[in-house]
């Protein structure tokens, strides 16, 4: 390929690169610099070296945040995005295409919902009173849901919103799958059961090897509905690392903003998700994926 | 020759006409300066913050017109009403950009924003420009002066206050057979220190147990961090910051017994461990249906919040039912508390136009303006005129309630104080959902402080 | 494997598939109750005078939907009209929408075939990038809409919020191209098509439907975004639906729920709608080449 070739690729690839750069990288950049300052309020960079990562090897919250992390990252994503997608992808995708449809909508209605009417509707559902939504239909008088299953809520609460990309995305490549496959399997005697095991799901897998992947690091860095819903508590025990950043650099109601602390705690997020993001690369053999093109000529 | 001088005077004229015209043009051409300003409710009432400017720029303007100057002023205020978190945020991105285009010359916030906001050179001190309108300052209550102070300097002009206070319902008290004698004295027995806190529980209790309110709504209070919860460490007789070097105090002793005290009232059944996920306004519809005995951490403006939609509860109704005093001290014999939270008008380091701004924001704190203020959203009078002024002489609730003021204090000017009373209220409510024991709060808070503060705080 | 095979199986089949998608509608029925009674909760509230507790509405009244033609908050003159701000959010959604399609469309069909040394890296980092949550970036954010003179607008969050979703999109939209069979490309340019030309009147209308996956997405992070618009825009001119919304549940005066319940309705009406417009084609989306089964 001649040098012009280049020159056309690099043209084709300019808007996206020249977008990601300016509004992606290079905020990017600037807050992993910002994490070696200890910038608050009065926005001075005063570098500090290192500082602020010790800080967070002392600060007692940490551990127990990891932990949280942990569990809500893993847990949503198993249960919800992966699980529970793939499940309503193939149910919805095995019924009459618009009753399908029916319920995929229902189903993408919490991700189209302002995220504070979706944290209303969860609050009254999840209320301590006896009005609440649940309470009322448990008879209970009073029961605080939200103290007394903080994780549970956080996963439950954030996997309806998880669950409808995966389910769009499988049901999409499901539908894509060649009809002459299942045909012939349903020909050759496989039940359905076997039509999903054999067919269905080796052919979907790049989708979902992507959005395990994808949906992990959506997972470590949102934190919005746990805001809305339980504030990270009760006592910090549904507090994410996401939410332990943007509460270290925005707090909640006046203006302690520890701009350094918390870009630091977002560096060291985006670094576990690199890892994470190798680690999956590594594994679901993205490289696969890059089949080489059959056309030099340009 | 004869068109010549025809043409010579045409011009001639129309060289006059032009000069007597734009002469009287000049006369006319005025000079308008326009003044910038945020402001903040959030709550729709306190408008009159934001329309306030706006008269005192009006009534400049007819000054001005009076003795024909050729300048005018015009108000260019924002008013925001979503929350203060977002208020603050975009106040300090824009204040940190110091581009004078990006930034107003009135700022009206809480005062606890002076801290922060002086010793990141955002506005200036205001002493020598009080001087200049002593007259008008001098008639603002001394003591309020103390929260718009920072290292001795002035830096903010008080717009309103209140005071917080405790609630009770006068119905519930009736109907557990207090005789209305004993209800009107109430107030006056916390005054004098002889219901301390302790009997409010037991209070609680009783109406508790004689079924007089569910269980769980004998005491209620606010879900969310706030000032409000200093009162109790005074109340033990604990301080939050030394007047001195005006660094941060943890008092361990008070502290922990405030936390002992919020479990009680759980253990004791008056108060739902998860207080803290309920609502704002579920609380005061319950409040307003008569459903809960006590409100303990209430404000001096719920009463006028309680009359507007959308719980609409009559003044008749409210002074039958309704009654407070300042938060009961701890032991037999001590004062009661109150904490007030006042607004402040602040000029900016950037500002083109600081002694016009000025001049705007003493306009609007005339006695006549802060008073429509002040009665209109539920806040209190901050110069003594207004007391004598008829409008606040007569609002029977503003004036009782303005007694309270007696037993005030502030939150400190640090720039930490807002840290220091969201992590009061972590321990607070982890101590109230049962997550965590008393001593084991106050010792996880007490690290946090030291680790954020460092040499700041003083332990004690 | 599959056996036995003959017709009176495959028949006897077809009376088991309707009982059995009799079955999966009923579970689908089950576990899809909860989202349908929150919704109706807030349907209801939006058109009942009364409803805070309780799933019965009393009383048909519009009084919710006033918004529509007047101030809902008589106490504050200057509450804004909700159709320049949805103008507004239109544009939003729009305009990240149609950026991040245009250049997801090209960037991916790059990837996808041509070979160019950085390609593998390239895909990486676009995943990867995806680890930085947005919001941390907002300090940095706002110096660099500063420079550029675009805070307080709406192009500036669209511009925003287009570089975020670029990525997801290339990694789509290449997925769809790989699908996309050599035959149909080799013969175009063997009529003597440019590569360009091949991009655009063969390859683009077949990979349609990727690009309406992406659409539905993009539309959705510009119409829902919240924190950058509440950080740079304050002026109401400069408002999104968002904000709005976020306006009615203020710190202390939120207690009208019905007015929020139909301020929210009014808002997922427009993204439901342009879902289903697009959704006939979000039923063929690919990822990683379906054909040929690896």
């Amino acid at each position: 390929m001649g040098g012009s070739a280049y020159l056309k690729i690099f043209l084709f690839l300019l808007p996206a690169i020249l977008f990601t750069v300016i509004f992606f990288i290079t905020p990017a950049v600037i807050t992993t610099i910002m994490g070696f300052t200890n910038m608050d309020y009065r926005f001075q960079w005063n570098f500090v070296g290192l500082y602020n990562y010790f800080k967070m090897l002392v600060d007692p919250l940490v551990p127990k945040i990891i932990l949280t992390t942990f569990v809500y990252t893993f847990g949503t994503l198993l249960i919800f995005n992966v699980a529970f997608g793939l499940i309503l992808a193939i149910l919805t995708t095995s019924i009459k295409e618009k009753n399908g449809i029916f319920f995929r909508t229902i189903w993408l209605l919490p991700r189209f919902t302002p995220p504070v009417v979706y944290g209303v509707i969860w609050l009254w559902i999840l209320s301590p009173m006896k009005e609440g939504l649940l309470n009322s239909f448990l008879g209970y008088d009073y029961m605080p849901w939200i103290s007394n299953f903080p994780w549970q809520v956080i996963i439950i609460t954030n996997g309806f919103i998880g669950a409808s990309m995966g389910m769009i995305i499988f049901a999409s490549a499901i539908k894509s799958i060649s009809k002459d496959y299942l045909w012939a399997a349903k020909v050759d005697g496989a039940s359905w059961l076997q039509e999903i095991g054999y067919i269905i799901l080796p052919m979907i897998r790049w989708p979902v090897a992507f959005i395990t992947a994808y949906q992990t690091l959506s997972l470590l860095t949102s934190y919005e509905y746990i805001l809305l819903i339980t504030e990270g508590g009760p006592y910090f025990k549904s507090t994410v690392w996401s939410l332990y950043s943007y509460k270290v650099a925005f707090s909640s109601y006046a203006g302690t903003y520890e701009f350094g602390y918390g870009a630091a705690l977002a560096t060291v997020l985006v670094i576990v998700g690199i890892i994470a993001s190798i680690f999956y690369w590594r594994i679901f053999k993205f490289k696969e994926m890059m089949e080489e093109p059959k056309i030099d000529v340009v | 020759m004869k068109s010549l001088k025809s043409l010579i005077s045409f011009v001639l004229v129309v060289i006059f006409v032009m000069s007597v015209a734009s002469f009287a043009l000049a006369q006319e051409e005025v000079k308008t300066i326009t003044i910038k300003a945020w402001t903040v409710g959030p709550d729709d009432p306190s408008i009159t913050r934001k329309t306030n400017l706006e008269e005192a720029a009006d009534r400049l303007n007819k000054y001005l017109e009076a003795i024909g100057a050729n300048i005018r002023v015009k108000m260019d205020a924002t008013f925001c009403t979503t929350k203060w978190a977002d208020f603050k945020r975009s106040n300090l991105l824009a204040l940190q950009s110091k581009d004078p285009e990006k930034i107003v010359d009135i700022v009206i916030t809480g005062h606890e924003d002076i801290g922060p906001y002086a010793m990141a050179d955002y506005i200036i001190p205001l002493d020598d420009y009080v001087a200049k309108y002593s007259e008008v300052y001098e008639d603002f209550f001394p003591a309020l002066w103390n929260c718009a102070k920072f290292k001795g300097e002035i830096w903010g002009i008080p717009q309103d206050t209140e005071c917080r206070i405790t609630w009770f319902r006068k119905d519930k008290l009736r109907a557990l057979g207090w005789s209305e004698e004993e209800i009107e004295n109430l107030p006056m027995k916390v005054e004098k220190g002889e219901f301390i806190l302790e009997d409010l529980a037991q209070l609680g209790k009783k109406m508790v147990d004689a079924g007089v309110v569910e269980k769980r709504k004998g005491i209620w209070h606010r879900p969310t961090p706030g000032t409000d919860w200093f009162q109790f460490i005074f109340s033990y007789g604990g301080e939050i910051s030394d007047p001195e070097t005006g660094k941060l105090v943890v008092d361990k002793n008070a502290t922990l017994k405030v936390l002992q005290y919020i479990k009680k009232l759980v253990d004791l059944g008056v108060t739902p461990g998860a207080m803290s996920q309920i609502a704002w306004s579920d609380i005061h519809t319950a409040w307003t249906k008569g459903e809960v005995g006590i409100f303990l951490t209430g404000g001096s403006w719920n009463w006028a919040e309680w009359q507007r939609d959308p719980y609409n509860v009559s003044e008749e109704d409210e002074w039958k039912n309704i009654g407070w005093f300042p938060i009961p001290a701890a032991v037999k014999g001590g004062k009661p508390v109150s904490v007030s939270h006042p607004i402040v008008h602040l000029i900016t380091k950037v500002s083109p136009h600081k002694d016009l701004a000025f001049l705007i924001v003493t306009l609007a704190s005339s006695i006549d303006l802060n008073t429509k203020h002040a009665l209109g959203s539920g806040h209190l009078a901050i110069r003594e005129s207004q007391l004598a002024f008829r409008p606040y002489a007569e609002a029977k609730y503003a004036k009782e309630v303005t007694k309270v003021l007696r037993y005030t204090n502030f939150a400190p000017n640090h720039a930490k104080a807002p840290f220091y009373w969201e992590t009061l209220f972590e321990a607070i409510a982890g101590v109230e959902t049962g997550e965590v024991g008393p001593e084991e709060a106050l010792n996880f808070w007490v690290e946090r402080m030291k680790s954020e503060l460092g040499d700041q705080v003083i332990v004690k | 494997m599959f056996k036995k095979s003959n017709n009176e199986k495959i028949n006897r089949r077809k009376r088991k598939v309707n009982f059995r998608e009799v079955g999966i509608f009923v579970f689908l029925i089950i576990i899809s109750v909860g989202i349908v009674l929150g919704y109706f909760w807030l349907f209801a509230g939006s058109f009942s005078g009364e409803l805070v507790y309780g799933i019965i509405p009393k009383g048909f009244s519009l009084k919710s939907w006033r918004f529509l033609w007047e101030n809902p908050f008589p106490g504050n003159p200057d509450w804004p009209s909700i159709w320049p701000i949805l103008f507004n959010t239109l544009y939003l959604g729009l305009g990240v929408t149609v950026i991040v399609v245009s250049v997801s469309t090209l960037a991916g069909y790059v990837i996808s075939r041509m070979k160019f040394p950085g390609r593998s890296f390239l895909l990486a980092s676009t995943l990867v990038l995806h680890a930085f949550p947005a919001i941390t970036l907002l300090i940095a954010l706002y110096y660099i809409l500063k420079a550029l003179n675009l805070l307080d607008t709406i192009t500036g969050v669209v511009l925003a919020k287009a570089g975020f979703f670029t990525p997801f999109g290339i990694w789509i939209m290449k997925g769809f191209f790989d699908g996309i069979s050599w035959d149909m490309e080799m013969s175009a340019l063997i009529d003597g098509a440019t590569r360009f030309q091949a991009w655009h009147k063969v390859m683009l209308p077949i990979v349609k439907p990727g690009i309406a996956a992406i659409s539905i997405f993009s539309f959705l992070m510009g119409w829902s975004e919240y924190i950058f618009v509440i950080t740079f825009n304050r002026s109401y001119s400069s408002w999104t639906l968002t904000s709005y919304i976020s306006a009615i549940v203020s710190d202390y005066r939120f207690s009208d729920y019905g007015l929020l319940a139909a301020v929210s309705l009014f808002y997922m009406v427009p993204v439901i709608l342009f879902f289903i417009f697009t959704q006939k084609y979000l039923m063929e989306i690919t990822l990683g080449g379906i054909k040929g089964g690896r």
